[in-house]
């Protein structure tokens, strides 16, 4: 069973219509339950990466210190905690890795690791979507 | 509230699809009491966002 996501668009003033790989996924929180929130979809990121503050809210217990880091491709690191986070979209519930950083600023970003595991993504650009097939 | 949203990088809250909250930080965001109380509905969806026109490259991102 697939799932499909449609394309939204934003407006750049130097490249016109972009399409935003925006995906609603819900992440459990400890004693809420399912809440949505909108992850960038980002082929390009090793794993899954969160602001630090969702933790507090997941319940997840963090080290004293950052056990990781963020590099860029400019070389900048961005201290970070190893975490997990379980995950639904529609009704498919999966887990994974991810990277708390300490900064509260950082969008949420949907990685490779585990998630490019669970499933099979297709960016269909005939038709504009998203198509996420579970494969396990 | 739509032009603040457009004009700020940092996360907003929609409840059913409009702008409720939006900071620079996002335990900011899920402080503030309207959406502390929201958390858990079905229809409050946040997200991270960027002004209209803004091109964007996440870029620690890599090479963990």
């Amino acid at each position: 069973m697939s799932i499909k996501i449609p394309y939204q668009y934003k407006q750049s003033p130097y490249f016109g219509k972009i399409c935003d790989i925006g995906l609603v996924v819900e992440i459990w929180l400890s004693s809420i339950g399912y809440q949505p929130f909108q992850f960038a979809l980002d082929s390009g990121a090793d794993c899954t990466i969160v602001p630090r503050h969702l933790a507090n809210l997941t319940g997840a217990c963090l080290p004293p210190t950052p056990d990781a880091a963020l590099t860029g491709v400019d070389g900048e690191t961005m201290p970070a905690y190893t975490g997990h986070l379980k995950l639904r979209i529609g009704s498919d519930e999966f887990g994974v890795r991810c990277l708390f950083t300490e900064s509260d600023k950082t969008p949420l970003l949907l990685g490779r690791v585990d998630f490019f595991s669970l499933f099979n993504v297709h960016f269909d650009n005939r038709n504009n979507q998203i198509v996420l097939e579970r494969l396990n | 509230m739509k032009n603040k949203v457009l004009e700020s990088v940092g996360f907003v809250a929609c409840y059913k699809g409009k702008p409720i909250a939006t900071t620079q930080s996002f335990g900011e965001l899920v402080n503030k009491k309207k959406v502390k109380q929201l958390l858990g509905n079905k229809d409050l969806l946040i997200k991270h966002t960027n002004p209209n026109g803004m091109i964007v490259v996440y870029k620690n991102t890599l090479s963990i």
